[in-house]
């Protein structure tokens, strides 16, 4: 990635090759061009570029920012000279866009339950109770159709961008939580290129999409269109654009601003060693990691930890919580990582079995159970699991690891699992996620 | 993945009250999580431009791997790297997977107390299950058998040559199998019974064993028991198998050259007498390290263990030296198809009163330098090792 430096200094001229022609491209500038004056996105280009990145399918006259192919020589043309005039996002609010989430996915004892919310619950009421396929249901409705009761709300205007993008957002993030990724990666494709400069507010110039729907956009967008790599560049993007108000907000001596952009800069250099080891790339994020720095909150060398470990090289993880100050706790769960990654599994279930004497830590409890099962004691840690499903916790793993060692327990294994299923159906409603799915039982 | 699993062999016909479930121990795995921040609390407006905030709100609870420990909620003791991808929570091995040469194959073996529940209306007797043992073997493909065929009844009678596995925890020597107990139902589990005390309905036990052949094997497990009710009691056996096909991990290419003497150089004799010694005869040995596996593979150690009279020095990457310096050490990585190239220089060690042709032998005008071992690690740490069979070259001179 830093040898874009160059490139971005002389403007665009990588190779192209790598980009599907399917798909419009946006602008690829280096990372480190975070000083220049100008938001980038609305940095000239050329006529040819900026007509293919308009979404397809968009009313091309609608407004100043589609402007009619000028010669190349002439292409910064004063904006704000045309009124704004509210744009049109009616194109997000197309039915066919949004697929069914039938039940059947979803274990009969919640289906039943009592705990189902009724038709007409607000959608924040259905996030803070962990209903993330309901809240999904109910994003889109009221897309398409303005609410789900006969004189629910109205449909969204279709020029009230921060209305149609919110709902937007709850959707497609609702469908992460629900397993539903692929669904996600294609619904949000209707979004089409966030870069185009139909999204950009032509008074201010700033972005009309939430900064929390445009990451989510990179990631879903990059599995939609099969493109992973994509998912970097999208994401140093949005990295130049934090960096651009970072630097506004630093001028205007705006700290909660500047505060807010530190955080959403750190997180995306987070979010791209991620996209890395989603594309496999392992070494790659790894380099990248280092070129961050910690921000005192201990998660840069747990990160780095956890991506040797991944990557298989165990030295390079024990000496990483060495030689960088990771605390106490930290250091400890790499340690009996380590061990079990070296198959010392005697050795890291008492060091896990130490931690969870410390801390109630969901992670220590089902790491302590796994390497239970390593050393020939399963019944100990299928007691140890069900005494934190007990404890109200149900993580995606706390239950496949269950629910695995239900399947080494007996060749009956679907009644346990049901059992369990109707357990965890009894919880209470949390923003942890109540609603769970037959996969999470392996049913 | 090519786990297939044979019918038992049990002249009974009634089901049997022990069920065997296998799984086979690869590595942990950390979880991956996609942290997002919650709906409905985005913390600026998108249009304005003054923005007036806060930090961002923390994920969603729900996006994260794991429920953060409750009681110590501040990011201090938070052992969670969100919004990173990988967390410190595992999963155990979702499927069976690939089988590579090199490679420690283990696998857990649960004997369950499994007797069927009783049709309608049949008083039920409860059956007693004692003295229950498990046995496992492995056949390779370079087991000798009948004619090789991979079919279960060959498999079967090839049973003689089966190389018996160790089981851990190792059973007491001279003691008698264990007695298994109908599980308690769920719920009366959870409450934390699951000591030594307990009365266990499964039998579990780990086996290991190296995988050094590419091709099908056949993991071997037998069950035995006594099946006991009030009025009368019988041994049973049974016996399944699981075949599945290691393949190729690692492709080694070598190619030996001349390198030429060694400049003359002094050497001190034990005596402490100084002699102008001509240097030892040197050769360079080259190795292509080809990864033809389907997982990624970060190589960990090549060594040449060379023959007496010869030493070796190694060209390749550092590894561990020193580690405080700072910027990322570098193990070689190897993607699947991916190519290491790696380098040793072989000399003859000229001893300055061991006579001439220093200790190495020359066999059919052939040096033999030694083997090459070489030893990786995957995912999660999983190991694997390799070593070649005995590299030398003809290039004496």
């Amino acid at each position: 990635m830093d040898q874009s430096q160059d490139a971005a200094a002389k403007g665009h001229n990588r190779s192209r090759s790598a980009v599907k022609a399917t798909r419009p491209r946006s602008s690829t500038k280096g990372p480190l061009d975070a000083d220049e004056v100008e938001i980038p996105l609305t940095s000239p280009l050329s006529p040819q570029h900026q007509q293919r990145m308009l979404p397809l399918g968009l009313p091309r006259n609608s407004g100043a920012a589609s402007p009619r192919p000028r010669s190349a020589a002439h292409s910064p043309a004063p904006r704000r000279a045309v009124a704004p005039r509210p744009k049109d996002f009616s194109y997000l609010l197309r039915p066919e866009i949004y697929h069914p989430l039938p039940p059947q996915n979803v274990p009969p004892p919640f289906r039943i339950s009592p705990k189902q919310a009724s038709a007409d619950t607000p959608i924040p009421a259905l996030l803070a109770r962990g209903q993330f396929r309901a809240a999904a249901i109910a994003a889109a409705q009221a897309l398409t159709t303005g609410g789900v009761l006969p004189g629910g709300t109205p449909r969204p205007d279709p020029a009230d961008h921060a209305r149609i993008f919110e709902l937007l957002y709850t959707r497609l993030a609702c469908l992460t939580l629900i397993d539903a990724t692929p669904l996600a990666a294609q619904e949000v494709k209707a979004l089409e290129d966030l870069n185009s400069a139909y999204y950009l507010d032509e008074a201010t110039g700033r972005h009309l999409v939430p900064w929390e729907l445009r990451v989510l956009n990179v990631r879903l967008q990059a599995l939609g269109f099969g493109d992973p790599r994509r998912s970097v560049m999208s994401l140093y993007d949005l990295a130049r654009e934090a960096r651009t108000r970072l630097a506004d907000a630093t001028a205007r001596h705006d700290n909660s601003a500047r505060e807010l952009w530190k955080d959403r800069l750190a997180d995306v250099g987070m979010r791209v060693a991620g996209a890395l080891v989603e594309m496999e790339d392992l070494p790659g994020a790894a380099h990248h990691l280092a070129s961050l720095t910690d921000r005192g909150d201990g998660k840069l060398v747990m990160a780095k930890a956890l991506l040797w470990l991944h990557l298989g090289d165990v030295d390079a993880a024990r000496e990483c919580v060495e030689t960088e100050r990771a605390d106490e706790t930290a250091e400890r769960v790499v340690a009996a990582l380590c061990d079990m990654a070296d198959g010392e599994y005697e050795a890291a279930l008492a060091q896990w079995g130490e931690l969870r004497g410390q801390s109630d830590d969901e992670m220590v409890g089902v790491n302590m159970a796994v390497c239970l099962l390593y050393v020939g004691r399963m019944q100990e840690g299928r007691a140890l699991l069900e005494s934190l499903v007990d404890k109200g916790q149900s993580s995606h793993t706390l239950l496949f690891n269950l629910t695995t060692m239900y399947e080494l327990c007996t060749e009956r294994s679907r009644t346990l699992k049901i059992k369990l299923s109707e357990k965890v159906a009894t919880m209470d409603e949390t923003p942890n996620g109540w609603e769970k799915a037959n996969a999470d039982f392996k049913l | 993945m090519a786990h297939q699993r044979y019918p038992s062999h049990d002249a009974v016909k009634e089901p049997h009250s022990v069920s065997l479930k296998v799984l086979r121990l690869s590595r942990p795995s950390l979880v991956a999580q996609y942290p997002i921040p919650p709906p409905f609390t985005s913390v600026s407006t998108t249009t304005t431009t003054t923005t007036t905030s806060t930090a961002p709100p923390p994920p969603i609870p729900a996006s994260l791997a794991y429920s953060p420990d409750a009681a110590n909620g501040n990011s201090t003791t938070n052992t969670n790297p969100s919004p990173f991808i990988l967390s410190p929570i595992v999963n155990l091995p979702p499927s069976f997977g690939s089988a590579y040469v090199g490679e420690t194959f283990s696998c857990t073996l649960c004997a369950n107390y499994d007797v069927a529940p009783l049709s309608t209306g049949e008083p039920g007797t409860l059956k007693t299950i004692r003295d229950v043992r498990i046995e496992a073997e492995m056949k390779t493909p370079s087991t000798p058998s009948a004619a090789g065929a991979a079919a279960a009844a060959a498999a079967a009678a090839a049973a003689a040559a089966m190389t018996k596995l160790a089981l851990s925890p190792p059973d007491v020597p001279g003691a008698k199998g264990v007695d298994l107990h109908p599980p308690s139902s769920l719920g009366q589990t959870g409450g934390g019974d699951g000591g030594g005390g307990a009365k266990n309905s499964t039998l579990q036990k780990v086996v290991h064993f190296d995988l050094k052949e590419e091709g099908s094997h056949v993991l071997a497990v037998t069950v035995s028991y006594y099946e006991a009710t009030d009025v009368s009691g019988r041994a049973r056996t049974f016996r399944k198998l699981y075949q599945f096909v290691c393949k190729p991990s690692l492709i080694v290419r070598t190619k030996p050259g001349l390198l030429g003497r060694r400049k003359s150089r002094k050497v001190v004799g034990r005596d402490g007498t100084v002699a102008a010694t001509e240097g030892g005869r040197r050769w360079v040995l080259e190795a292509q390290l080809e990864n033809c596996s389907e997982d990624g593979m970060v190589l960990e150690r090549v060594v040449l263990e060379c023959e007496r009279g010869l030493v070796a020095g190694d060209c390749n990457w550092e590894v561990g030296a020193g580690g405080g310096g700072g910027g990322v050490k570098v193990r070689p990585v190897l993607h699947p198809g991916e190519v290491e190239q790696v380098c040793f220089v072989v000399e003859e060690v000229v001893d300055g009163d061991g006579g001439d042709g220093g200790g190495v032998k020359e066999q059919d005008g052939k040096i033999v330098f030694g083997v090459l071992g070489v030893g990786w690690r995957t995912e999660m740490g999983n190991r694997g090792f390799l070593s070649t069979g005995k590299l030398g070259t003809r290039h004496v001179k």
